[in-house]
């Protein structure tokens, strides 16, 4: 599905990935998670070639890369509190760990994600989209990983939501050293976030490099494209974006809008 | 394979479970069925009295009492006797005993195995998951009793290798049920991230997946209880499997038999007992079902929608916002809406908004989810879910009056005055007809043609919302388009019945960009071309922008601001404006910190009197306690002292556009 895509992450870094549903951006996140298979190429961590691990990811690999997903209520188990969650993956990684010290650290975890101690004991429904969002987080920095693949980690988010949760990723990434592997199919929140850029068309990766140059000199038309398809909340500015994308969408598909006169 | 953008608001809506109050989980609900409470406590009265049975048994079931035989009802025997002169009574109650074993033997044999081998086979898919299912297959071939039989020959015979037999057969079932849910349940993101947290694979089966897949299991075994109790007795009528010193209800109805003319209470009475405990089985399973059934359809479209029937209250006078266009058929005139949850003095979840639309316009409902935009659209449409209601207020479509009309008038007004799409549009439609014959039924709701002439409107439908190839694709169902063909479907299913206005609640919120793009561009094309009213709700200020003449900023339950886009993102006057705009990417230069506003939006019922912003707001003061009204289209003590930045433009560069 997905072929000739090649980047690197760097340490403490974080590279976006931008392009329509189907492009395989989460083909490209699933591999490196080892949810997809890797047909040919490598995913290489930290000198390690991730496809000779065979079916079985070694547990180092697991505390090491981690995942937040876009629906944050899907991505918990809708039976389990918080602490429970938390405590699971804790327990996984550190089994000598007693009650009381996975506790202290499910604590320490809500409040680096800025959630309240109370907040443990909820159920996912209980928790409004956000701060499931922030739950997903604690789960996946609690094995102190390396990278963090986000795939479409805020775009199920309201916009002051999704800035919160955007600013909390940042804070971690400075904190903590995590690199990003940031998955979005919008572009102005990947511009935000990202040092680098990669655009995907049809499973391939058209275009790269760091974000300013790719967002302010586009060299593919696909990424201008892209560019003027992303609406800011700036009226005008869409009525250029608006001009310059109707002309362009009808060249390029001509099944745009085309219209009948009468119905 | 990425994913689409899923729904912000009814994924996360915690109202159903009010404040922190304990989320109603699978036992409570199932409580909460009057079905499964009484057919449970009854077969928990019968376990009772199974182990009782000693007890409570009047005689010895097995002790013949030749001159008492064949006797019918009497003070000494309630159900008379059999053939020998045992006890009728005794020997039912001691028969439950027989029939209960028996049936949990299979069913829990039935379910170690079949739910054992659904987890494993269903989660490793693949070759194993083929021939899990040849096997399965085969078995469910034959019939119980027949396996029950072959068994007890080969391995011996007793009730208890029967029973064997029948939960290996019954353990097919389980298998393929487990299996279709784990399929399912595999492909959730909470079992990706289990993966991803390293687990075991026995944690990922039994500790993450099994509890999600439970209720629908015990549903399944409540049934095959009933099923396993009925093959028993039939073993027993056959004389199979049975013991001299087992009382069965089959084995007493095999000696009935030849009694049945002279003495019929010994049929009736275990006949009755075995239908009686069969019954009981499967209504607990249907109580069981629907009570989990109803929460899961809790998260889908309610069926019923209307406005309260009966005149609008009149405790606030309807506002008088009489326009000039206000009978021009394309004109939506909404003053002062409220709608209720609750009946009376129930909880508010849209107060008093107020809003324009005329032919040609597009007005934009903006604002966080849980504001009430989609609840404002519902009541547009006269389609609020069960139990809320429209309070006060008025909706007018060309001057008539929807508040309080009559079901008809409401009918004629949602078909052919407004339509209504929505963020996945399609879904809307029926999945077992094709494209082609919904949009011509539509049509001809509306219109009085032909059918010929309605599958032509059809596709013309489809050809002016930019499908193509539209002619041919008339016969595909809605599940054959996807994304932004979908939408555009769905978009043509609202204008079949060729509406003055249309509203659109977050019609691209699940869209890419690019298709996102092209979705908005043919809505507005269209408005242009026939002349609509559009009412497009949506949380992204970037749409609003591309899209709207007017915005109308709403925030818990009320219209905060309301005026021009341009003025309105240029000056806003709300600090809720200002902070929605702030917080939207890609506005500004790229700040390291990300401008947010702190908290949640309020849930209804705690929205207070005074500004409801207030909690949030950086400019709360005093005054902002007391009840703010709209002024000028704003609704906020301080807006005329407050001096809002609006727009940061120097970072909203128009240069990438080129
Ligand atoms: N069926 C219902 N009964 C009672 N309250 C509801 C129902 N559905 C939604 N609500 C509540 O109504 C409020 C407005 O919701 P909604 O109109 O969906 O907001 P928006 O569309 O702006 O996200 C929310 O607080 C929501 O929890
Ligand atoms: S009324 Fe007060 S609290 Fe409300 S928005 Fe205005 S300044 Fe803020
Ligand atoms: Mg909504």
């Amino acid at each position: 599905m997905v072929d000739g895509v090649s980047f690197e992450v760097g340490e403490s870094t974080t590279f976006g990935l931008v392009g329509e549903s189907g492009a395989g951006k989460s083909t490209v996140g699933n591999a490196i998670l080892g949810l997809a298979p890797i047909s040919a190429g490598s995913v290489v961590f930290d000198g390690v070639d991730i496809s000779s691990f065979g079916r079985r990811m070694p547990l180092w690999y697991r505390k090491a890369v981690q995942v937040v997903f876009q629906d944050p209520l899907a991505s918990l188990n809708p039976r389990m509190t918080v602490r429970t969650s938390l405590r699971h993956v804790l327990t996984r990684h550190w089994p000598s760990l007693k009650r009381a010290a996975v506790d202290a650290r499910i604590d320490d975890l809500l409040d680096r994600v800025g959630l309240q101690p109370h907040h443990a004991d909820r159920f996912p429904r209980q928790l409004s989209g956000g701060q499931c969002q922030r739950v997903a987080i604690a789960r996946a920095i609690a094995v102190e990983p390396r990278l963090i693949v986000c795939d479409e980690a805020v775009s199920a988010l309201d916009v002051s939501t999704q800035a919160q949760v955007m600013n909390l990723l940042a804070k971690l990434q400075r904190d903590m050293g995590i690199s990003y592997l940031f998955v979005a199919h919008d572009l102005e929140v990947v511009r935000h976030i990202s040092n680098h850029v990669g655009v995907m068309y049809k499973g391939s990766m058209v275009e790269s490099g760091p974000v300013d140059e790719v967002y302010e000199n586009p060299s593919q038309d696909y990424t201008r494209t892209l560019l003027s398809a992303t609406l800011v909340p700036d009226p005008a500015v869409q009525r250029l974006r608006r001009e310059a994308r109707t002309g362009r969408v009808h060249a390029l598909s001509g099944t745009g809008a085309e219209l009948t006169p009468e119905l | 394979m990425s994913n689409p953008v899923r729904p912000t608001t009814q994924a996360v809506d915690i109202s159903a479970t009010r404040a922190s109050a304990a989320p109603r989980r699978t036992v409570h609900r199932i409580l909460s069925s009057r079905k499964a409470v009484i057919s449970g406590a009854i077969i928990l009265g019968l376990i009772v009295i199974a182990i009782a049975a000693p007890l409570i048994a009047p005689y010895d079931p097995l002790a013949p009492d030749p001159s008492n035989a064949l006797s019918g009802p009497t003070a000494a025997h309630w159900l008379g006797t059999d053939d020998i002169g045992r006890d009728t009574l005794s020997r039912l109650i001691y028969g439950i005993r027989t029939s209960l074993i028996a049936s949990f033997e299979a069913v829990i044999i039935a379910v170690v195995l079949g739910v054992g081998l659904g987890l494993l086979i269903g989660y490793a898919s693949g070759l194993a998951d083929r021939i899990g299912m040849r096997v399965a297959d085969a078995f469910q071939a034959l019939p119980p009793i027949l396996l029950a039989l072959v068994l007890a020959s080969v391995i011996g015979t007793g009730l208890v290798n029967a029973m064997v037999g029948v939960g290996i057969i019954f353990a097919v079932s389980f298998f393929r049920i487990t299996r279709g849910e784990v399929l399912v349940q595999r492909e959730l993101l909470y079992v990706k991230a289990a993966r991803v947290g390293g687990f075991r694979l026995r944690a990922i089966l039994f500790r993450e997946i099994l509890p999600n897949i439970a209720p629908t299991l015990v549903v399944q075994g409540a049934i095959a209880l009933g099923m396993a109790l009925l093959v028993e007795a039939m073993l027993g009528f056959l004389g199979v499997g049975q013991e001299t010193t087992q009382v069965s209800w089959g084995t007493m109805l095999n000696a009935a038999q030849q009694y049945q003319l002279l003495q019929p209470v010994m049929t009736i009475a275990p006949g009755l007992a075995i239908t009686a405990v069969v019954l009981l089985f499967n209504l607990l399973g249907d109580g069981i079902n629907e009570s989990i059934g109803n929460d899961r359809n809790r998260s889908g479209r309610a069926k019923a929608w209307f406005v309260r029937s009966g005149a609008p209250s009149t405790s606030r006078p309807p506002a008088v916002v009489e326009t000039t266009a206000a009978s021009d058929p394309a004109t939506l005139a909404v003053s002062n809406l409220s709608v209720v949850t609750g009946g009376e003095g129930g909880t508010e979840l849209v107060s008093a908004v107020s809003f324009e639309v005329r032919r040609g316009e597009t007005v934009a409902l903006v604002g966080e989810s849980g504001c009430g935009k989609s609840m404002t659209a519902k009541a547009l449409m006269g389609l609020l879910p069960p139990g809320v209601a429209v309070s006060e207020g008025s909706v007018r479509v060309g001057g008539v009056e929807l508040v309080g009309a009559d079901s008809r008038t409401l009918r004629d007004v949602r078909g052919n005055r407004i339509g209504m799409i929505f963020q996945d549009s399609i879904s809307s439609l029926s999945p077992v007809h094709t494209i082609g014959r919904q949009l011509s039924d539509a049509v001809r709701a509306h219109k009085r043609v032909s059918r010929k002439e309605a599958r032509r409107s059809a596709a013309e439908l489809l050809t002016l919302v930019g499908v193509p190839n539209a002619e041919a694709r008339l016969s595909d169902y809605p599940h054959q388009f996807s994304g932004g063909m979908a939408q555009r479907v769905g978009i043509a299913a609202a204008l079949a019945g060729d509406p003055d206005v249309l509203i659109a609640d977050e019609p691209t919120t699940a869209l890419d960009v690019t298709i996102q793009a092209r979705v908005l561009d043919l809505l507005m094309e269209l408005r242009d071309r026939l002349g609509l009213a559009v009412v497009l709700i949506t949380h992204d200020l970037g749409v609003v922008a591309d899209s709207a003449d007017r915005v109308a900023v709403m925030y818990a339950g009320q219209v905060v601001e309301y005026g021009e886009v341009g003025s309105v993102f240029a000056r806003p006057q709300h600090p809720y404006t200002q902070a929605l705009l702030d917080a939207s990417p890609g506005v500004g230069s790229r700040v390291e910190e990300m401008a947010t506003i702190p908290g949640s939006v309020p849930p209804p019922w705690e929205w207070s009197s005074g500004c409801r912003f207030a909690d949030r707001c950086a400019f709360a003061s005093r005054a902002c306690s007391t009840a703010v009204p709209l002024v000028n289209g704003v609704r906020c003590v301080r807006a005329d002292e407050l001096q809002l930045r609006g727009l940061r433009r120097e970072g909203a560069s128009s240069d990438s556009t080129t």
